[in-house]
């Protein structure tokens, strides 16, 4: 900060030296306008400007900006290279050529569902810059990736996740790149190497590792299970229906998923994001232990885990501040974390964004949330049942939520349901994305139309207030009824509407439509089906 | 007290400590100088130029610096570009509709003063007149002349075909 202080000192001093001699006082005032002009060219001139204003640029305009000049060519070719994506590649046979040649400016390189050969892709020459590879989904073979990581001096971020076809264990192919400061792969057939299961082994060989994530593919059909049992199992069905346990057991230490297990938990590991999907079979002592050697952790993420909840309260107990900078917390169908463990667990950390899928959330639980989060920025309730009751709780209480995002609500029946639009109007103004799908506006308990009609204004008017609202998605489940017409012109102060959606919450009339196209200048996407569309289009 | 800021034309503009602190140029003169302040010349900004940079000070004298820092540190960086004009307040949107030259002696007031929001706004306001445009309209809004060798503007398309394609 100094540093920059003392440049720009220096620069208003000579700056004032100059402007005092006498030749440039005198015939100022004559000529604003070549002044003017001067300036013109004054601001593409500063190399610093030049690239603050093309770095706003999309690639299109870049594009054009790289033909301007010599000048502006040398600022936008970074740019442009700076980021290329894998649908590139897919479309131009020609680029691998181009690849070579711009190799010193590609920053990231994101090469997801690729299928043709990596190595011919990224040719021999060495990316200097290159800090980010995403290969998820990439059809690469152990070799492949060996030879292609030369290549790659500054590596710190790579996805391998889905990765198919690596014979080789993804850790012991990353073994040499010592910069990694984040991994995400997944768990095969292969076992990590012995090298590994060392103590302090991975802190060793990554000392700069701070996000991991673990997917483990076996149990990919474990999804299947899941589903069909619907999100209503007793505990510990998973374990049932996944009753052919001849290839994994615990006594079989030669599973690679256990030999894993032994290597994580070898030592502390001190990550900042943790994100493990579909693993089974792990202890829970082991998560205890990867959270417990993470005192700095921000980023949880479970996703079709055999977890249970008391991993959480065994961590709390044996350190209060575990979570203490925990901010980002997602768990998504894990059937053995209940909403009880989601409390104890939103006390000790200060979340300010969580996701959550299969939960039933009470009332109670939300008033927690209320008051244990309430910087809470981003809240994702998927396929939960709630009460909308504590939804309403939340959007009077945490004033800086920003995105809303609830799928397929399976509401209890009762009274509550409606509630979420009524008033009191909402003390949280600042939304800028809401998705609710599957809410139900109107219960089918409300026999009365003049009811019906009365929630849909009351949700008119909730949302009329969100003037930062650029995502809207509203999908009513109750819409057999024949609704009277959107309540569109309520929504005019939403300017910022980039992306507007209002199913089953009445048909669409002309003027509706031609009202829309004349009051969202953001507008991008319209979601309208077909039988939203009123008949009158005249 | 008040700091009188000179334009290059001799009008003199009174601002309170706090406006003419959103630029760190003169926070840092102000603070070097402390109470005894002598009217601070800037000769290279016409009054035109100055009122508006005043305009400016004034009206986000009470920002927060930084106010979206964590948001950003959480879901990652805002996405950047074109949706950054959207982003733009309603006020400084109003603000920063000038004319061309106005805008760029803005920019280069700001770059000056390190008035960081401004500096963000103004060359917004330049990406976003060169949105859309050809490398001929972009030269002749601008006055920019063209210099590459013959050749050498074909072979640039060439290398960078494979972006255009949607």
């Amino acid at each position: 900060m100094d540093e920059v202080r003392q440049y720009h000192e220096n620069r208003i001093r000579t700056f004032l030296r100059q402007s005092l001699t006498p030749s440039s006082d005198s015939d100022g005032g004559a000529s604003t306008d070549t002044i003017n002009a001067k300036n013109v060219v004054d601001v593409f001139q500063l190399p610093e400007l030049l690239l603050m204003i093309l770095g706003y640029l999309t690639r299109q305009d870049l594009l054009q900006a790289c033909v301007v000049s010599k000048r502006w060519c040398q600022t936008a070719q970074p740019l442009i290279w700076r980021c290329i994506e894998g649908t590139h590649m897919a479309r131009n046979g020609v680029l691998p050529y181009f690849l070579m040649r711009f190799s010193h400016l590609v920053k990231t390189l994101e090469l997801q569902y690729l299928s043709e050969d990596l190595d011919h892709l990224m040719g021999s020459r060495v990316y200097p810059r290159l800090t980010t590879l995403d290969l998820q989904n990439a059809s690469i073979s152990s070799p492949q990736l060996a030879s292609v990581l030369k290549l790659l001096p500054r590596l710190e971020t790579i996805n391998l996740l889905h990765c198919h076809q690596l014979r080789q264990h993804p850790l012991e192919t990353l073994l040499p790149y010592s910069k990694l400061k984040s991994i995400g792969f997944e768990q095969g057939a292969s076992s990590p190497p012995a090298s590994l299961k060392a103590k302090d082994a991975i802190k060793h060989h990554w000392p700069q590792l701070n996000r991991l994530f673990i997917n483990v593919s076996v149990f990919e059909d474990y999804t299947k299970y899941y589903m069909s049992g619907g999100i209503d199992n007793e505990e510990g069905y998973l374990y049932q229906d996944y009753g052919d346990d001849s290839y994994i057991s615990s006594s079989n230490v030669k599973n690679p998923l256990l030999s894993l297990q032994r290597t994580i938990r070898a030592s502390p590991l001190s990550l900042q994001s943790i994100e493990l999907e579909s693993v089974q079979y792990w202890d829970n002592s082991c998560l205890v232990d990867i959270i417990l050697g993470s005192p700095g952790l921000e980023r949880l993420s479970l996703a079709f885990c055999y977890f249970s909840g008391e991993a959480f309260t065994t961590i709390i107990s044996s350190s209060p501040t575990a979570f203490a900078s925990l901010v980002d917390l997602e768990i998504k169908y894990c059937t053995r974390i209940k909403e009880a463990d989601l409390v104890p667990l939103m006390r000790a950390s200060r979340l300010r964004k969580l996701t959550l899928s299969a939960f039933t959330i009470s009332v109670p639980t939300f008033e927690r949330m209320v008051e244990f989060c309430p910087d809470l920025y981003y809240l994702c309730l998927n396929e939960c049942r709630y009460l909308s009751t504590g939804l309403r709780l939340i959007l009077m209480n945490c004033l800086k939520l920003r995105h809303l995002r609830s799928t397929h609500v399976h509401y209890k029946k009762g009274p509550g349901a409606m509630k979420l639009f009524e008033e009191p109007l909402w003390n949280c103004t600042s939304l800028e994305e809401l998705r609710l799908d599957g809410i139900p506006l109107t219960t089918s308990e409300a026999k009365d139309e003049n009811l019906k009609e009365q929630s849909i204004m009351n949700m008119y008017n909730q949302l009329g207030r969100q003037t930062n609202l650029r995502t809207l998605s509203i999908v009513n489940m109750e819409s057999r009824n024949s609704l009277q017409g959107q309540k569109i012109e309520r929504l005019e102060a939403l300017k910022r509407l980039e992306r507007l959606g209002l199913f089953g919450c009445g048909a669409w009339k002309f003027s509706d439509v031609v009202f829309i196209a004349e009051t969202f200048p953001e507008l991008r996407k319209f979601d309208v089906t077909e039988k939203d569309m009123g008949l009158d289009l005249s | 007290m008040p700091i009188i800021l000179q334009a290059y034309d001799d009008k003199e503009f009174k601002v309170d400590k706090q406006t003419a602190e959103r630029s760190l140029v003169l926070k840092s003169m102000i603070e070097r100088a402390g109470d005894s302040i002598a009217p601070i010349p800037l000769p290279k900004l016409s009054s035109l130029v100055l009122e508006k940079v005043i305009m400016f000070c004034k009206h986000h004298k009470a920002d927060q610096v930084d106010k979206s820092k964590d948001y950003e540190d959480i879901l990652g960086p805002r996405k950047m570009r074109n949706g950054l004009i959207r982003d733009m307040d309603e006020w400084d949107k109003e603000f920063i509709k000038v004319d061309k030259d106005l805008l760029m002696d803005i920019v280069m007031a700001a770059n000056f003063l390190d008035i960081k929001n401004l500096l963000d706004i103004g060359c917004l306001a330049i990406a976003y007149m060169l949105t859309g445009k050809t490398p001929e309209e972009i030269r002749a809004t601008f006055g920019i002349p063209k210099d590459f060798a013959p050749g050498e503007e074909e072979r640039i398309e060439q290398e960078h075909a494979w972006a255009l394609r949607p």
